[in-house]
């Protein structure tokens, strides 16, 4: 193929374009490890960590030369900081050890789902792809972390103070509470329709989750992805409390979160509002309006199923 | 050639209609059972590892506050029911586990005090909403048990 002079410019000035842009890049700090705040788990866990997350979720990315290019870097860099934000190795003994836990078996969670390493990532970065036999060495390790099922006097104790200051009718707050998105504590989630009920192995919690009546139509219409605007899914935390027979209970209420549809209003958030009231004060969760997103994230390898985990009993 | 269509036909069938429904059908109640109509409260949820199964208790207003304060001779109907699932682990969260399969509905009434079990009429059901018989013994100590739960607190 001959091309016209026309055509030799042009490819000429888009090359020139491209080299200059070369010279316009983002800046991406990398830094030492401090080994105080560095993150070690086992040996096989780090190594796999290192291999398949550090990239983004770590001050010691390790970008390849085809990340540095212009415009590809743009993108990098957003990853980058973006992941940097929510999950950070490097700085992962800054969290109280509960916090950690927690943010480990969301990391191996997400792993298991696909949802991380993101995929257009994975997809040039072959060797950050994770293998059947690396998501069993991450489930054995955060197994262990598990708290022990087991009889417990001070989780008895926490729930006896509870329940006395209930009988009185004296702990909830004279007027409701609202979050910092203006979100309102709603008390009538009790007499919705339990849709389904989990045990979590992982934090040592018993859970009841009720749907309303918009929901609870929708379960029986068949018409639960996507919810239809007006659904709100509460969800009911507990300790786990273990009595003598190894049967497991309800003990100290910990908190109830609240998921509401509105595609339209809540868009920039999956198309829910999200909400969470503490201990039975009911203090709002969430310094800043985008606490959200913490929930958003995890909540993300849902997204084919409207960002929601449970599979809502009939009742 | 017919194969390759029996297997895409679900799939294009999926994405012509929307994304598939989210119900988890196997722990559904019974329609027999007329869950609905007894307009019960929920009281709270027990697990038993051991079994492998997680149950949920609700009742009517009036079961609920006697079992809140467990002396309380409280006059009226009290309606209890204790639905039972097995348990399964949760394939879309690594760490929790969830009601899989309907094992059975339990109902205990009474219009006395909870503490007083001979009086308390037991009343199960199989998966499928069917009355199903049990021992007296077994019946006592079901009513037993049953009322031993204390309810959830719920602010
Ligand atoms: C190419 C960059 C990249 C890689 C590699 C990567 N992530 Fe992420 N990760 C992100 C970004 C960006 C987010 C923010 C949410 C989003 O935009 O999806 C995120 C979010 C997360 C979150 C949610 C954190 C929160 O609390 O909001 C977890 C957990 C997570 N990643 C775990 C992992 C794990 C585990 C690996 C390795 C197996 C991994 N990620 C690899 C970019 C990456
Ligand atoms: C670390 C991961 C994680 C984070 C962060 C998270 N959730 Fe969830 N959420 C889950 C899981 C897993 C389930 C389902 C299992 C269960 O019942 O515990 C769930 C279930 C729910 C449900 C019941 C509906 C459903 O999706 O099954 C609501 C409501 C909810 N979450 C609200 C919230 C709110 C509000 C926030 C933020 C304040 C939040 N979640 C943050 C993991 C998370």
């Amino acid at each position: 193929m001959r091309l016209n002079k026309k055509t030799k410019i042009v490819v000429a000035l888009l090359l020139l374009a491209f080299l200059a842009a070369q010279f316009y890049r983002p800046t991406i700090a990398v830094e030492k490890p401090d080994e105080k705040r560095l993150a070690h788990f086992s040996p096989e866990v780090d190594a796999i960590l290192r291999r398949a997350c550090f990239d983004c979720h770590s001050n010691q990315t390790a970008l390849r030369w085809f990340d540095k290019i212009t415009p590809a870097n743009w993108l990098v860099a957003d990853h980058i900081a973006k992941g940097r934000a929510v999950l950070n190795f490097s700085t992962w003994n800054d969290m109280a050890k509960p916090d950690r836990n927690a943010k480990l078996w969301e990391a191996v969670n997400q792993a298991i789902q696909g949802a991380m390493p993101l995929k257009s990532y994975a997809l040039v970065h072959g060797a950050a792809r994770l293998s059947v036999n690396d998501i069993q060495v991450l489930k054995n390790y955060v197994k262990e972390l598990a708290p022990k099922q087991e009889a417990d006097t001070a989780k008895e104790a926490a729930l006896a103070s509870q329940y006395a200051s209930l009988v009185e009718e004296k702990a909830r707050p004279d007027t409701l509470p609202a979050d910092v998105n203006g979100i309102a504590y709603i008390p009538e989630y009790k007499d919705w329709t339990p849709i389904s009920t989990t045990q979590r192995v992982d934090n040592g919690t018993i859970r009841i989750i009720f749907g309303n009546e918009v929901a609870v139509k929708a379960i029986r219409e068949h018409h639960t992805n996507p919810w239809p605007n007006g659904t709100i899914i509460a969800k009911v935390a507990w300790d786990q409390l273990t009595d003598k027979q190894g049967n497991i209970t309800t003990g100290a209420f910990k908190q109830v979160e609240y998921m509401i549809k509105d595609d339209s209003k809540y868009k920039a958030t999956a198309g829910w509002a999200w909400a969470r009231f503490k201990t039975p004060a009911l203090v709002p969760y969430g310094k800043t309006s985008t606490f959200t997103m913490e929930c958003v994230n995890c909540h993300r390898p849902m997204k084919d199923n409207d960002f929601v985990f449970t599979a809502p009993i009939q009742h | 050639m017919k194969n390759i269509l029996a297997y895409l036909l679900p799939v294009i069938l999926l994405a012509a209609c929307g994304r598939a429904d989210n119900r988890n059908d196997a722990a559904s109640l019974p329609r027999t059972f007329n869950f609905e109509k007894l307009q019960l409260k929920t009281i709270s949820t027990v697990i038993n590892p051991a079994k492998g199964t997680t149950s949920t208790l609700y009742g009517n207003a009036n079961a609920l506050l006697a079992l809140r304060v467990p002396d309380s001779a409280r006059a009226g109907e009290k309606t209890l029911v204790l639905v039972t699932w097995k348990q399964q682990e949760d394939a879309r969260w690594f760490g929790a586990r969830i009601p899989a399969g309907l094992e059975m509905i339990e109902v205990v009434k009474t219009g006395t005090a909870f503490k007083d079990p001979a009086q308390a009429q037991y009343q199960r059901y199989n998966e499928k909403g069917t009355a199903v018989s049990a021992t007296n013994d077994e019946q006592q100590q079901r009513i037993g048990f049953i009322t031993s739960i204390k309810p959830a607190v719920m602010p």
